[in-house]
């Protein structure tokens, strides 16, 4: 189990302006608790600038958090490797979001797969090769189609495919993706989406899978949680299905009233729409999502709700006044 | 080999340029195998216009002016490829460390390569020349170098600070490799086909430099020398005022001009061999690679394919 | 205005369609399906070393636009025709100001720079932009949203009767795609507008069209209805393109991959290009490339041999 918490993480971003510099700080991720067990599905929805992929960078252990804290089975982040002879990078593997950044484009395929098997001594370098291909036939690649090859003789689903191999060369416990299959057509996502569960699920990896698409994290967290994120914080997080049917906070639903439903076989039943299109930053007092939230009124500009639990078992959410409206239902349940 | 070859004849300058190279090449291998002895001086002689016997005419002392070229080239060459490489390596070294090591290592390291881009080159390598005497080309090669690995450096630090920001440089660290091999492996690599084309340019400068030394004439003279041979053209032999001598000024010139061509023809093929995604016609099928899509409007130019949700 | 047919076009490998006045039709397909090159095409710009080789495309009834002198075709375009791309901070000229590029697109044109300049302000408060704010901002001190929005305006500037949209919100965000497409849509309805949106993402179209078209390795498998495409699919493609998409609520189990690639242009095979991923496929699919038939009825068009207008009929 990985357990965060209170994790905070403070960028300082210089700002030039005509009158001298001065340092602007951005909470990406603001004092966040979460739970991960160690064969869960989380699914981590929220929109670009929500703190989402600083959060699964923070995981991986690729920057250091500000405050807080990151345990895995009790033990602190700095004292697995000691304690479990482990480095984190055997714990959480990260898959980025761009599988056309992700992968260095002057190297061929087998060199990037070569290089962290031997490194971490996981294989003898005489099954090194057999290994590779075994990796690549995971996530449905045919090893004499790619192993030779260039990044960019490589379609982009086939390139997504490698870096979820690539991860699973150090055999990580959790795995993190972030924005995993955006990038890549509708129409090849669910290949690469099943084959990351399959993984997933065949080695008990727990998988949390940063998305802004209700879609995709309602088909990664079938049976597993779905957390929405907001300036830094869980906004509400519990069950997947109790979240897409029974959604509390106005953010959720105007996420969710946000994604374009399939007309003829969806219906958008409630249409909650934010006050302002772009993401503010907002101030040290009252929610965060007052500024664009319909429903806010002087209370949520004052005071920062709790995430608390609203509906047994675990369906939690952080609102004043916390309602639940079905956005969208399935045209079979009315016919 | 086989791309060597194809890369090299796909375009015929291409071609050109390698011949050049070789045959530059081939002198300064095998020069003194074919004029094994120095040209001898023959009193009446003088001055021959270009003939059988003399392809370039004779010089102020009635030597064969080929021979000279011929011989020059070992030198010109030897002195250029290494004062390159230098060059090359010097910088690329200054600037991964700079680049990659954090902000300490890079603004000790960048204040020292300013110091040497500040510092006029001429007047640096005159200095050196003068003060420490060039007996020897590996001291000669030093000197060239000295003046011009800032420039290298200076932009392989940016590429590096670009490159390492790119997502494969965090996967690469994600997967706990560590920092040398991020460096070797997964930068360098991205680096190659800028530094084998400074190393090209480096090759071009250094034989500007150092025929340039010879024919300001503050090195010992060696009789051999392209640059030497400018010099006594120029200075004893009067070309600037009479045509007597236009084939002793005209032939090093000719020979400096031709390598140059060569290099310069040659510095895309070689582009090209280190970075494979130039090498689109060796490759499988690439129809639907998204990032390779880029299109001509009457909007002007718009990729297509999304890069940045 | 101007007479029902807006265009026809052929391009690809016989594509041809007709756009109605104040109709939007969404043109639907994977990466390399060729619906970009189609949004080219009908520019008379597909880059090099593409060309037409073949085709008509008729404005609004009149002659072949392709055979137009270039000056012509510029009036055309932006006037009476305009197009999106999908990622606007590139269509955006970085170093101007928008109300610059206003001004310029004005100029271009003929036409009096204060007089745009109030019309683009109309125009920004449809878009839900702060005129002042966006008519004097650079395209970087605007979101990606903002930007998309700005070069929507843009686009209705000189109020063109069709708009070609190409992947418009593919590179944004949830929330500023839904503001993309319900702005759209509005603009659209006041507007009589004419809409071609080219998208790999039905479910982005859904909303805002009014016919699908279903392209597939350069050809049009499937048109219709939006609504009887996505209710009843009748070619095995557009089914498995449907397929993949998880839905919000109800039954996930259906949902699967579309299996294989996407079809390699340079080595289609005999007979029906989607025959490799097509579970129904039989054994007239690997010798016969199926042609589109009509189903007059329903409006439905499809090049599929399982498709049987008649039996469909009784079927139903």
């Amino acid at each position: 189990m990985i357990a965060v918490k209170q994790l905070s993480k403070t960028f300082t971003a210089k700002k030039k302006g005509g009158s001298g510099s001065s340092a602007q700080t951005v909470r990406a991720v603001d004092a966040l608790d979460l739970t991960w067990e160690k064969d869960e599905f989380i699914a981590v929805v929220g929109e670009s600038g929500c703190g989402k992929s600083t959060l699964g960078r923070i995981l991986a252990g690729l920057i250091p958090p500000s405050q807080g804290s990151i345990e895995l089975d009790n033990v602190p982040m700095s004292q697995v490797l000691s304690q479990r002879g482990r480095p984190w990078s055997r714990v959480v593997q990260l898959i980025p979001q761009d599988p056309y950044a992700a992968i260095n484009p002057v190297r061929k395929i087998r060199s990037l797969f070569r290089d962290p098997l031997l490194y971490h001594h996981r294989v003898a370098k005489s099954q090194v090769d057999l290994r590779i291909e075994e990796l690549l036939a995971m996530v449905g690649l045919d090893p004499k189609n790619v192993l030779d090859k260039y990044p960019h003789q490589l379609s982009g689903g086939q390139r997504q495919r490698v870096v979820v191999a690539r991860a699973m060369t150090v055999d990580p416990g959790y795995l993190v993706a972030d924005e995993a299959v955006s990038m890549v057509d509708v129409s090849l996502r669910i290949g690469i989406m099943d084959h990351l569960k399959k993984i997933s699920t065949e080695r008990q990896l727990g998988l949390l899978f940063i998305t802004h698409d209700f879609r995709v994290a309602r088909y990664i967290a079938q049976n597993g949680t779905i957390a929405v994120m907001y300036l830094g914080r869980v906004v509400e997080q519990g069950p997947s299905e109790e979240i897409l049917g029974h959604p509390m906070h106005p953010y959720t639903q105007a996420l969710l009233s946000a994604v374009p439903i399939l007309e003829g076989r969806e219906e958008r039943v409630n249409d909650v729409v934010p006050l302002r299109y772009e993401v503010s930053a907002h101030g040290e007092r009252g929610c965060a999502f007052a500024s664009r939230c319909p429903f806010a009124d002087q209370t949520c500009r004052e005071t920062s709700p709790p995430l608390t639990i609203v509906q047994a078992p675990d369906h939690s959410v952080a609102c004043h006044y916390a309602e639940s409206r079905s956005v969208v239902i399935d045209r079979s349940q009315i016919s | 080999m086989t791309t060597v070859w194809r890369i090299f004849t796909k375009r015929k300058m291409r071609l050109v340029g390698l011949f050049l190279l070789l045959m530059f090449t081939g002198m300064a291998l095998f020069g003194p195998l074919i004029y094994p002895q120095a040209p001898a001086v023959h009193p009446n002689e003088l001055y021959l216009p270009p003939s059988w016997n003399h392809l370039l005419g004779t010089d102020y002392a009635g030597r064969n002016i080929l021979p000279q070229i011929v011989l020059g080239a070992r030198n010109v060459l030897y002195v250029a490829v290494m004062a390159a490489v230098f060059t090359v390596v010097l910088g690329t070294l200054v600037g991964l460390a700079a680049g990659y090591l954090g902000p300490v290592v890079d603004a000790v390291l960048m204040r020292i390569t300013d110091m040497f881009l500040t510092i006029p080159s001429i007047a640096l390598i005159l200095i050196l020349a003068v003060t420490i005497g060039m007996s020897n080309y590996f001291v000669m090669a030093g000197i060239l170098s000295f003046a011009s690995w800032g420039g290298m450096a200076r932009a392989i630090r940016s590429m590096v600070l670009s490159v390492r920001e790119r997502s494969f440089v965090e996967v690469s660290q994600g997967l706990g490799m560590s920092r040398w091999y991020v460096i070797v492996k997964e930068i360098l690599p991205n680096l190659l086909p800028y530094i084998v084309v400074h190393l090209m340019l480096a090759l071009t400068g250094a034989v500007y430099g150092e025929v340039g030394l010879f024919f300001l004439g503050v090195v010992p003279f060696k009789a051999d020398n392209w640059g030497v041979m400018l010099n006594f053209a120029t200075g004893g032999s009067g070309a600037m005022y009479s045509t007597q001598s236009l084939m002793f000024l005209a032939s090093p010139i000719l020979a400096i001009v031709l390598l140059q061509t060569g290099i310069v023809l040659c510095t895309d093929a070689v582009n090209e061999l280190v970075d494979p995604r130039l090498r689109n016609s060796l490759g499988g099928a690439n129809s639907h690679g998204r990032t390779s899509r880029r299109r001509q409007s009457p909007l002007g130019s718009v990729p297509v394919g999304s890069r940045n949700p | 205005m101007f007479p029902s047919e807006v265009g026809t076009l052929k391009a690809v490998e016989d594509v041809s369609f007709v756009v109605h006045a104040g109709e939007s039709i969404g043109i639907v397909g994977e990466s390399g399906s060729g619906k970009s090159t189609v949004a080219f095409a009908l520019f008379d710009s597909v880059p090099a070393p593409g060309e037409i080789a073949q085709g008509e495309i008729h404005y609004f009834g009149q002659s072949n636009f392709l055979q137009w002198p270039e000056s012509k075709q510029r009036e055309v375009f932006w006037q009476k025709v305009a197009m999106v791309f999908q990622a606007a901070q590139n269509t955006l000229n970085p170093l101007l100001r928008i109300r610059q590029q206003i001004l310029d697109i004005a100029d271009a044109h003929d036409m009096d720079g204060t007089r745009i300049l109030r019309t683009a302000r109309d125009l920004c408060t449809t878009m839900y932009l702060d005129p002042d704010r966006a008519l004097n901002a650079y395209p970087h001190e605007l979101s990606g949203g903002m930007k998309q929005r700005v070069s929507i305006a843009l686009a209705l500037l000189l109020n063109p009767a069709l708009v070609v949209l190409d992947e418009p919100t593919t590179a944004l965000d949830v929330i500023s795609q839904a503001s993309v497409l319900r702005i759209l849509n509005d603009v659209r309805k006041s507007r009589q507008l004419s809409l071609v949106f080219i998208t790999h993402d039905v479910s982005v179209v859904s909303e805002i069209v009014d016919r699908v078209i279903v392209m597939y390795a350069g050809r049009i498998v499937e048109t219709g209805p939006v609504r009887q495409v996505i209710q009843q699919p009748k070619h095995p493609y557009t089914r498995g393109l449907l397929g993949s998409i998880p839905p919000l609520r109800g039954d996930l189990s259906q949902t699967r991959a579309l299996s294989g690639q996407p079809a390699n242009l340079l080595h289609l095979p005999a007979g029906c290009p989607f025959q490799d991923r097509c579970p129904d496929r039989f054994e007239r699919c690997t010798v016969e490339t199926p042609v589109i038939v009509k189903d007059p009825a329903s409006h439905r068009e499809v090049a599929c041999h399982l498709f049987h207008p008649e039996t469909e009929e009784r079927a139903q």
